[in-house]
Order: structure tokens, then C-alpha cells, then sequence
């Protein structure tokens, strides 16, 4: 996931980085320490390569854990994983907006969208590869 | 007397691994007559291995079909740069440079390409048809950062055709002009360029394409369109500044 976000093989016709979207697929999967030792390597890797340590490693952080919280107490509600996702993606859409100091309607829902588009889509396809291959 | 009616449970798990000890020191002898016998039967042994052979080679082949076709792609790309810098001061003053990777953040619009001892920090980048498009930020060890032109931390200061000056910012979708005066007359398809201190010649940046009032603001809001692509750039130009 990290290299299609540092090779954009597709340039930035995605508004996404493919990155959150593995880190939030493995968070939602399993809520173990595994997924948290994950969250932070990638963090620190991707901040190294977009010289911005210790912000990513931070949020990623932040993400696995309050994904981990979420899950316990609310994973029975019906529609959670939608609630959970969309808050997820307009909080980070938020955190770098300000970061960066830009701020455009625009590029915000189309980062939400896509997000949300890609996400669902990918966590199709690695559900039934992991289907398949158990 | 040693017990062994306690053992005749365990009989079956016995058996089990005995089985699986002769089938695996019996591997090579099974493989052969289920797998290397039949296709020796339909294959004689010499044809089998020219076969594989072939196979590899095959391999081999398409994958250099591959590497010249992106090396066919990458001279035309060349050629064509060639010709426009011909016409340039610049010809002979650039570093071709391949890209390497993006920032992974996608707030962030850079560019890694290897490091060079000729790269100097503030160097401006074009692209093959020589319009800029970017500038380089940082150096390490191994590599350089180059910022585009449409990261919200780029600044540049630009000429607006002949009537004047002002600060071009990224904004990631689009570019924008800062500090655009009503008095200065600008009006949309005026061309953005910039001129570096050693080469006079100018190199253009983008055009404006849509301008307004703003009423809490005593300067206009401009907005350029670049006219390099910057988003698949493969090679870049590096001026390193001697003439």
C-alpha cells in the first residue's frame, strides 16, 4: 500500500492514499497489539518519507486505537463500520487540511468519496484472497 | 515386565508416522512415477528439457520486448526535449533526472529524484517541453526533493506577461496568483513566466484562466493553469545555473 501511495502508478486520478486505507482495513480486522506494532512501523515509515515524523506515526496510531475502542463497544450496532469510516476519513481529511493550511470543499469530498469507494472496493477483494488462500 | 498394553493406544499415531517417514524418504521415486513417467511417456526426456528450455527463453525475450519498448518511449520523450531545448539558452546548463517516487501524503505535491553533486538547493525543474515545473527544496545523501508547482507550500515569485509581478502559490488542484493589483490590468490567457539569474530567456510557468474581485480583499483572486502536466512526470530537467 505504501509503495502504490510512493509510486502513484495512476499519478493522483485517486484521492486517496492507499496507505490509511490498509491501516484502517487492518485495524478493523483485528484489534490486537499486532495491528497497533503495524500502525507504528508504517507511521515511521511514512514519515520518513515525507519528512513530517512524528505526524503520521501519531494519527496512525490514534486511528488503531480508537478503531479498537469503537469495535469493542459499538461493532454490534448495524450500521458502524459506515459511521466509523466517515468520521475517520473527515477527521483526517481535517488534521492535514490544517496542517497543510488549505482548505477546498472540493478536493475534501472527493478525498471522502473516493475514499470511501476504494476502501469498500479493496476490502472485497483481500476478504475473498483471504478466503481463498484459508 | 515393561508395560506395553499402555502403548496400543497410540498405535494408529505409530502407523501415521511410519506412513509419512517412507513417503517422504520415498519423494523422489513417487514424483517420478506420477509426475516425470506420464510426461516422459507422451515427451522423450531431451525433448522435455528442450522444452523448458524454450520456455525460459521465451521469458527472457518478452521481457526485453518490454525493456526496449519503454527504452523506444523514454528516446522519443528525449528527442522531442532535445529539439525544444536546442532552441534555449539552456541546452547543455541540464541535468536529466528520472523520478523516483512522490511524497506518499497526498497533501503534499513532491518529487524524489537521485541526488547529484550538480544539484543545487532552489534549482528550478522543467519538464521535456521546458515549462516549469517545480523547484528543488531539499538535498540528502541519496536523494533530492523537488517541490511542484501545485504543493500548498510552494511560492514563486512571477512576472504576469509584461504588466508586472506577483506570488505564485500552489493550492494542489490548481495554482494561484497572490498580490494581483486591479491597476495592473491582467486579464485571463495572460501568460505566468519567470526568468533565471543566469540565462535570459524567459520560462514559462502557466496561463491565467479565471480572475475575480474579492470584496474583503484589495487584490484580486487570480487562478493559473499550468501548462506542464504534473501529475505523471517520468523525467525532469534540472537547471543547475552556469551559462
Amino acid at each position: 500500500m505504501l509503495f502504490l501511495d510512493f509510486l502513484r502508478p495512476w499519478g493522483n486520478i485517486f484521492y486517496t492514499e492507499f496507505l490509511l486505507l490498509g491501516i484502517i482495513f487492518i485495524s478493523l480486522e483485528d484489534t490486537s497489539f499486532f495491528s497497533f506494532y503495524v500502525s507504528l512501523f508504517f507511521g515511521m515509515l511514512k514519515d520518513f518519507f515525507s519528512l513530517s515524523f512524528p505526524f503520521y506515526t501519531f494519527i496512525f496510531l490514534l486511528l488503531n486505537r480508537v478503531f479498537a475502542h469503537l469495535k469493542k463497544y459499538f461493532s454490534s450496532y448495524r450500521f458502524f463500520k459506515f459511521f466509523s469510516l466517515g468520521a475517520i476519513f473527515i477527521f483526517y481529511t481535517f488534521i492535514n487540511n490544517l496542517l497543510q493550511k488549505f482548505f477546498s470543499v472540493k478536493f475534501s469530498l472527493l478525498f471522502l468519496f473516493h475514499s470511501f469507494f476504494l476502501f469498500l472496493l479493496l476490502e472485497k477483494i483481500f476478504k475473498r484472497c483471504l478466503q481463498k488462500s484459508s | 515386565m515393561f508395560p506395553l498394553y499402555r502403548f496400543r493406544k497410540y498405535k494408529p499415531l505409530g502407523i501415521a508416522f511410519v506412513v509419512v517417514i517412507f513417503l517422504l524418504s520415498a519423494r523422489s521415486l513417487i514424483t517420478y512415477f506420477f509426475v516425470k513417467f506420464p510426461q516422459n511417456l507422451i515427451f522423450s526426456p531431451s525433448f522435455y528439457k528442450e522444452l523448458i528450455k524454450l520456455k525460459k527463453e521465451k521469458l527472457v525475450l518478452q521481457m526485453k520486448i518490454e525493456e526496449l519498448k519503454s527504452l523506444k518511449e523514454e528516446n522519443q520523450r528525449l528527442r522531442k526535449s532535445l529539439k525544444i531545448f536546442k532552441k534555449t539558452p539552456f541546452l547543455g546548463n541540464l541535468i536529466c533526472k528520472e523520478v523516483i517516487g512522490w511524497s506518499p501524503s497526498f497533501w503534499r505535491r513532491e518529487i524524489f529524484v537521485e541526488n547529484d553533486e550538480k544539484i543545487k538547493e532552489d534549482a528550478l525543474v522543467l519538464n521535456e517541453e521546458g515549462f516549469l515545473i517545480g523547484k528543488v527544496t531539499h538535498k540528502k545523501r541519496r536523494y533530492a526533493v523537488i517541490t511542484l508547482l501545485n504543493d500548498p507550500q510552494f511560492f514563486l515569485p512571477v512576472f504576469i506577461e509584461n504588466k508586472g509581478r506577483a506570488l505564485l502559490k500552489g493550492n494542489l488542484e490548481d495554482l494561484k496568483l497572490l498580490y494581483v493589483e486591479e491597476t495592473q490590468k491582467v486579464k485571463k490567457e495572460d501568460r505566468i513566466w519567470i526568468k533565471e539569474k543566469n540565462f535570459n530567456f524567459p520560462i514559462y510557468i502557466g496561463k491565467i484562466i479565471n480572475l475575480r474581485k474579492s470584496k474583503n480583499s484589495f487584490f484580486l483572486e487570480v487562478e493559473v493553469k499550468p501548462f506542464a502536466s504534473l501529475s505523471l512526470i517520468e523525467e525532469v530537467f534540472i537547471l543547475n545555473g552556469k551559462n
